[in-house]
């Protein structure tokens, strides 16, 4: 039996190294799809907000490992993203697939979207010259796609069995 | 949540030696990762690419041709005036020029990690003397400059980066300015070009090369696309068209260029003078380890009574050489302020040192 800490840092590495290594490789004109904001979206849908808030905050930290902004940027968005993911989604939403996968989109906009008025807020004010809606087109189309295969990734970091939706449908 | 606050205060409050090494760790680490996944992934990537980047290669394949056929009849003047150029930079010793400075051809590795910021990986580092700072060029202009670097990689901010900046000069009027990028757009935006000069479409703009900027001079970094003034500003706004196109690099050259060193430090206020001056004049000390002759920084800033300044009238360095050829050791951290802000101040400098001051009613 793999203790659910070891299974959580295979997750992250594994993540990590699929956003440094494989995605770079298969950028849409420069832009590139969001695997870690991703993990903590569904995180926050699989686990709930706490396991969100958790796994977001420390797939954030993983992101600004690789980034040149001040540290713990990502940090605050994915653990932000990833708690209110699992609030909403616990406490209001009922819906099957299409549904999730309408949620895994609206937080994927709303944490890249979150990122850079975070950044304006604390004085990266070059953020506020990119082009947000293509950036957020391809993070939002990447990541519903990529959706399914990351929610059974978390689900196995965290020794589900089944997804919690699975017992209502 | 109050963690990741904490750690974004950390990173303001200057601990980013612990940061910046876990950056340096994750690189080095994650870097035999990246080059076996670079290698599996090449004919998926150029696969990809052919179908997503298929009309923009074709034009560009047309542009090129275009641009071989115009090139073989002035290869022949070009190479001419450059040896002309370098012969007097060796006669005036014109050390910060960039035809003076060796070179590291280095490979691209890696493509932009982030969606909010321009930048590829080399592989090359500190190993083959790069350092942070450096600019980066291709054969034919600026790529941009190293923001990271260990043993045998390194990281270089693109020109398009819409936190790059670098001091420019429009070759034909020779008037100076700020080039910066906007991001994923292809545009660069120069500012602080004076509104009476006149800016013609397809001009050349080069690095300044300012005692004080982050880059040698005379880099080509691209050509005038049009201008605009801004009334507001009292400047002119400039889109550049870069030389170089960053989306399809795979050998650079980084210039192994030590920049000079200046101040950013905001200005503390210890007047000096004996007699009472009739503008304020304030001192900042530099120096607080012994160096060779004692370093004091003095900015005087006049605002007259009824008026503001957009800039400070003149900024002078007291028992410094006029051509530093090594950045004092107290002044280091000068570097990582940022290209920018430092270009912007030179330029601001310059200009408020030769024409007629800004005036905001």
């Amino acid at each position: 039996m793999i203790p659910r800490s070891l299974r959580l840092a295979v997750l992250l590495v594994g993540a990590l190294v699929v956003q440094t290594a494989v995605l770079p490789q298969v950028t849409y004109r420069g832009r590139v799809l969001d695997i870690m904001l991703l993990v903590a979206v569904c995180a926050g849908l699989v686990g709930g907000p706490d396991r969100g808030a958790v796994i977001g905050f420390l797939a954030g930290a993983g992101t600004d490992l690789i980034v040149q902004t001040p540290f713990g940027m990502w940090t605050l968005v994915g653990a932000v993203v990833g708690w209110c993911v699992g609030s909403v989604y616990a406490g209001y939403i009922v819906g099957g697939r299409l549904m999730r996968q309408l949620v895994v989109g609206i937080a994927l906009a709303s944490g890249t979207a979150g990122y850079v008025v975070l950044g304006r807020l604390i004085g990266q004010s070059f953020l506020g010259d990119v082009s947000l809606l293509p950036i957020v087109s391809t993070v939002v189309i990447g990541g519903m796609i990529l959706s399914p295969f990351v929610m059974r990734a978390v689900a196995w970091s965290m020794n589900l069995t089944q997804m919690p939706w699975d017992d209502g449908q | 949540m109050f963690t990741a606050l904490a750690l974004i205060t950390l990173d303001f409050r200057g601990s980013t030696g612990i940061f910046g090494s876990a950056r340096d760790t994750t690189l080095n680490v994650l870097g035999p990762v990246r080059s076996v996944a670079d290698w599996v992934m090449s004919p998926f990537r150029d696969a990809w690419n052919g179908i997503t980047g298929f009309d923009e290669l074709e034009a560009e394949n047309a542009r090129l041709r275009l641009e071989l056929e115009s090139a073989d009849n002035s290869n022949l003047e070009v190479a001419d005036l450059r040896r002309i150029v370098l012969e007097f930079e060796l006669l005036e010793d014109l050390r910060t020029s960039a035809s003076l400075s060796e070179r590291v051809v280095a490979r691209v590795i890696d493509e932009p990690l982030s969606n909010f910021e321009r930048t590829i990986e080399l592989n090359k580092g500190s190993n083959d003397g790069i350092e942070v700072g450096m600019p980066v060029e291709a054969g034919r202009g600026l790529v941009g400059r190293v923001v990271q670097v260990v043993r045998n990689r390194s990281r270089v901010e693109l020109i398009t980066d819409a936190s790059f900046g670098v001091a420019v000069r429009l070759v034909r009027s020779g008037d100076i300015g700020v080039a910066r990028g906007n991001g994923d757009e292809a545009l660069l935006t120069i500012e602080f070009v004076k509104v009476d000069t006149v800016v013609i479409p397809g001009e050349s703009v080069v690095t300044s090369g300012l005692e004080g900027s982050l880059f040698p001079g005379g880099i080509l970094v691209g050509t005038v696309v049009s201008a605009r003034p801004d009334p507001v500003t009292g400047f002119q706004e400039v889109d550049v068209a870069p030389v170089v196109d960053s989306d399809r690099l795979s050998l650079v050259q980084v210039v192994l260029f030590t920049p000079p060193i200046i101040d950013n430090r905001p200005v503390t206020t210890t007047t000096t003078s004996t007699t009472a001056p009739p503008e304020s004049e304030t001192t900042i000390p530099v120096s607080t380890t012994p160096v060779t002759a004692p370093t004091r920084t003095t900015v005087t800033q006049v605002f007259p009574t009824s008026t503001t300044t957009a800039a400070p009238l003149s900024s002078t360095t007291e028992g410094a050489s006029p051509s530093p050829t090594g950045p004092p050791p107290t002044v280091l951290a000068a570097r990582a302020a940022g290209t920018f802000a430092s270009a912007s101040g030179i330029i601001a400098s310059m200009h408020a040192s030769t024409t007629p001051t800004l005036v905001v009613e």
